[in-house]
């Protein structure tokens, strides 16, 4: 008698018969017959083809104008501020908006222990208590320690007493500095260039917030040390005022140097690192109509690149759809659809010239 | 007495009607007034030729072994009863000398046959008895398919030689058109010269088509185990379609299982049911218990327990088969998605200036084995049916890939190294040049967390798709794995960007991307770039190179269309 037969009260342990249990569960089984892949081929040509001429169309569309101006002023081959003019030419009329960039190469953003330093506690304001409170040195250390590395991107010394900075880390402290300032060569009419709306919307709101005034009067014991930097520092006093207020606070006892508003843009987008060592960053924004023709641009140069091999641009572009100037995905759709195109074509050919059933006599040999 | 009772038992056994109550009713008639004897231990039931030597009457010896020998030819377990009357006083002297024995520390085997061996002298003749031991169902038949499935099935029994080679012609182990070779404990010539003729004969024949069996007895196997007969006994079993070794100690039966084991580059599976297969059970690779009548010390010992030895059939065939592809594909794609999924953040440090920044946001990196890429292979590796269960034990011949590794050996887990590093190499360089250009449409710049999300979102779609390509049966379970897996990790990245104490990297990156025209673009271009290989080669192989699966599966395709001709899908 077969075990676990049900026998007058036996417990019957026969497994259930359901078809979860026994691996009956109703299941589309496909086929991969020439039909198949030679649809899902066609179809995919079909697809891509399309897009990549839609795509190239919209890349084509794009107007980018560039000028490299690293070399264009003597004292910055040599490593020091200075000011000079570029041209750029525009040959067609650019419709608004019309985008600003700063393009930097060789500069790896991207370094495992350049992304690292920054403290984001410090970035978003939410450290150091609030208005009255004065931080101390050991607090100020050890709220931000963990992130602003190397000690020179975080703290220094100064008439014997240690000074962090706000904001530290590389990331902070090797903030793109150089600004232009756009007019038509013809007639020297300048150009409106907006430098806010330029940073992501989300970094704005929630990832960035300076400190409260109330505790930036208790404890910024410096805002930089030269007047040129602070201009460029965001903030919304002057300098004369920034130093009464320093003054203020180093009574008090305070241990930050502010050097840097944490909520000004061109800052902002610094601080979201790029993902390759050329790149682009949004410097601003013209919402008018760009005619054709010759524009100056008035550069200060701040900023340092022949130390390691870099290379600075100016770029003024439009953008369509897909953004900015780039074929590659255009043609990248157009290929992949061309290679399915033709996967399918010799796929045909092949089945129509030698074709095979399913399972087709001639290899059942084995029976 | 006897005469008589024998005369109505004969009859009783040989009707054709009621055997069995008749069977019954004789042995009450004889079953009463029955004297102690005393407590004998039958150690070796197998060695009824012991008594012979100590029978008292030496005359009835001829006719109980022509009378053993006729059962034994009819395939029934025999045993030889006798009995010795004794005194009070002497039952108990010998009984504190064999309780001695029982209990010394020291050679406690010779000690028990020496007080045996004092007490079994002049013993009276009772007579013999045979048990027909049946053969459950579908036992023949489960050989026949097994044997189809190029499984070498040996018989390792405790029986006689004739009770073995009957057994063995009743499971279809033998049957009459074999070449068979007896090495008899009765056989005179040395083991050398038999096993060098059997060589000699099955070479002979292989030609033509016939196939050779071996019987070995128990003493004699017991000289082929040895080191110099080892290697040619193991040659001829080799040659031998079937092999039968008879009147086989447990401990035996362990040895052969090692013999092979050790010898043979094959796997050794060992299926009994009683306690003396233990110890077999225990040293082949795959030990098999089956649960039933003989207690359950078979099935404790065993790897897995049946309940019948038909079960063996669809245990190997279906589950068995099942399983090995399950496994392999299982493993090998394992590594796969891994490599995939972690090789672009490699060579992303070209563009890194090596300093070792990963690509992809660490702490969302650490869920992807366990969110993003476990699911669907988890559930192919559980219900993944290539092809229906009935085929796979209709046809043996589709055990045979399993047999020589054939879905997992170093060749295959190479080529899906290969392809591993093709797909991440793919997949780096579509993501390098797609950054080249960071622009989106309202002119904001998108930078390193934004490439890593590019990336991530591309592996999981990929690596989801290449189980899709795998699956060969799309149950509503897989179904869901897949596509839960997918819109999972959507669904995370929009939680995690608000995250920020968790994903501090990933803050705020996915409503940009997601709000980006590249970003979906990008998402549609890669996966189908990267799996165009994998499609071609699963096409081309199956196409242009079948493997028999693939042809089973055409055939019940094709069958499922006859009896449903109105079910679409080609």
């Amino acid at each position: 008698m077969p075990a676990g037969s049900d026998q007058g009260g036996l417990r019957n342990r026969k497994p259930s018969e359901s078809a979860f249990k026994q691996q009956k569960l109703p299941a589309w089984q496909p086929i991969l017959t020439p039909r198949w892949v030679i649809g899902t081929f066609i179809v995919v040509a079909v697809v891509f083809i399309p897009i990549g001429i839609v795509i190239l169309d919209a890349s084509n569309k794009v107007q980018e104008y560039a000028i490299e101006y690293q070399d264009k002023c003597t004292d910055m081959v040599n490593g020091k501020s200075c000011t000079n003019n570029v041209t750029l030419s525009v040959t067609k009329d650019m419709k608004a908006p019309v985008y600003v960039y700063y393009e930097l190469s060789n500069f790896y953003q991207n370094h495992r222990r350049y992304v690292q330093s920054r403290s984001d506690e410090q970035l978003r304001g939410s450290f150091g208590g609030s208005g009255s409170n004065v931080v101390s040195a050991s607090d100020a250390d050890s709220v931000i320690k963990s992130g602003c590395t190397p000690s020179n991107s975080r703290e220094y010394n100064f008439n014997d007493k240690t000074y962090f900075y706000y904001p530290c880390g590389l990331i902070a402290r090797s903030t793109f500095n150089d600004t232009y300032i756009f007019t038509q060569s013809a007639n020297q009419q300048s150009v409106v260039v907006s430098e806010t709306g330029i940073a992501w919307k989300s970094d704005i709101d929630k990832k960035f917030s300076q400190k409260s005034d109330d505790w930036m009067q208790n404890n910024c014991a410096f805002y930089g040390h030269s007047e040129a930097a602070f201009n460029q520092a965001g903030f919304d006093f002057t300098w004369a005022e920034a130093q009464t207020r320093a003054a203020a606070a180093q009574a008090k006892g305070a241990v930050f140097d502010c050097w840097r508003n944490v909520d000004d843009e061109h800052f902002i987008v610094w601080m979201r690192v790029a993902g390759l060592p050329t790149f682009k960053k949004l410097w601003g924004k013209i919402e008018t109509d760009v005619a054709k023709g010759d524009y100056t641009v008035t550069i200060n140069n701040n900023f340092p690149v022949t130390a390691f091999g870099g290379t600075k641009k100016v770029v003024l572009s439009t953008t369509e759809w897909i953004g900015g100037k780039n074929s590659f995905l255009g043609i990248a759709y157009l290929v992949v659809g061309g290679i399915c195109a033709m996967l399918a074509v010799v796929f045909l050919i092949k089945e129509l010239t030698s074709p095979r059933d399913l399972a087709d006599a001639r290899f059942m040999e084995w029976k | 007495e006897w005469a008589t009772w024998n005369k109505s038992f004969e009859e009783a056994s040989t009707s054709m009607v009621d055997r069995e109550e008749k069977l019954d009713r004789a042995a009450e008639l004889i079953e009463t007034d029955l004297q102690l004897v005393g407590a004998t231990a039958i150690e070796d039931k197998l060695q009824d030729g012991v008594p012979e030597l100590r029978l008292a009457d030496k005359k009835s010896l001829a006719t109980l072994k022509s009378h053993v020998t006729e059962f034994s030819q009819e395939g029934l377990r025999t045993l030889v009863l006798a009995k010795k009357e004794l005194e009070e006083q002497e039952w108990a002297t010998w009984n504190k000398s064999f309780e001695e024995a029982s209990t010394s520390m020291v050679d406690r085997e010779e000690k028990l046959d020496r007080a045996a061996e004092l007490i079994e002298t002049d013993l009276q003749l009772v007579g013999a008895t045979a048990i027909e031991d049946k053969l459950q169902d579908g036992v023949p038949e489960a050989i026949k398919q097994l044997k189809k499935a190029t499984v070498k099935v040996w018989m390792l029994t405790g029986d006689k030689l004739e009770t073995a080679i009957n057994i063995g012609h009743s499971c279809m182990l033998l049957n009459n058109d074999m070449r068979v070779f007896e090495i008899g404990e009765d056989n005179a010539s040395s083991l050398s010269e038999l096993l060098s003729e059997a060589m000699q004969v099955t070479s002979a024949v292989s030609s033509t088509g016939v196939s050779c069996g071996i019987v070995v007895e128990g003493r004699r196997l017991g000289e082929c185990l040895t080191p110099e007969h080892r290697a040619q006994f193991l040659q001829v079993a080799d040659a031998c379609d079937a092999v039968i070794c008879c009147r086989v100690s447990p401990k035996q039966k362990a040895q052969v299982v090692g013999l092979v084991k050790e010898n043979v580059s094959s796997l050794t599976l060992a299926i009994g049911d009683g306690a003396n297969d233990v110890a077999m059970i225990q040293e082949a690779h795959v030990g098999i218990g089956i649960s039933g009548l003989e207690g359950m010390q078979a099935v404790l010992a065993s790897d897995y327990a049946i309940a019948q030895f038909r079960f063996l059939e669809p245990l190997l065939l279906q589950h068995g088969r099942y399983a090995y592809r399950r496994m392999a594909r299982m493993i090998n794609y394992s590594f796969h998605k891994n490599m995939v999924f972690v090789l672009p953040q490699v060579f992303y440090v070209i563009v890194a200036a090596f300093s070792g920044q990963p690509l992809y946001d660490t702490q969302s990196g650490s869920l992807f084995n366990v969110l993003f890429a476990f699911l669907p292979i988890a559930i192919l590796a559980i219900f993944e049916t290539d092809l229906p269960a009935k085929k796979c034990v209709e046809e043996p011949k589709l055990y045979l890939p399993g047999q020589v590794y054939q879905s997992f050996n170093i060749k295959r887990f190479v080529w899906w190294t290969v392809s591993a590093i093709f797909q991440s190499i793919v997949i780096f360089a579509l993501l390098v040049e797609m950054f080249r250009m960071p622009v989106q449409s309202n002119g904001d710049v998108i930078g390193l967390a934004s490439m890593g999300v590019f990336g991530y979102s591309v592996a999981v779609i990929t690596i989801n798709f290449k189980v899709a390509i795998m699956a060969h049966s799309w149950n509503w379970i897989m179904h869901l794995a897949v596509w839960i897996s997918i819109a999972g990790w959507f669904l995370f990245s929009y939680v995690a960007q608000s995250l920020y104490y968790f994903f501090p990297f990933l803050e705020g990156t996915f409503d940009i991307v997601s709000a980006s025209s590249n970003y979906w673009l990008f998402l549609l271009l890669v996966p189908f770039t990267v799996l165009i290989p994998d499609w071609v080669c699963k096409f081309a192989k199956r196409w242009y190179s079948p493997e028999l699966f693939h042809l089973i599966q055409e055939e019940s395709k094709l069958e499922k269309k006859k009896n449903n001709p109105f079910a679409s899908r080609a």
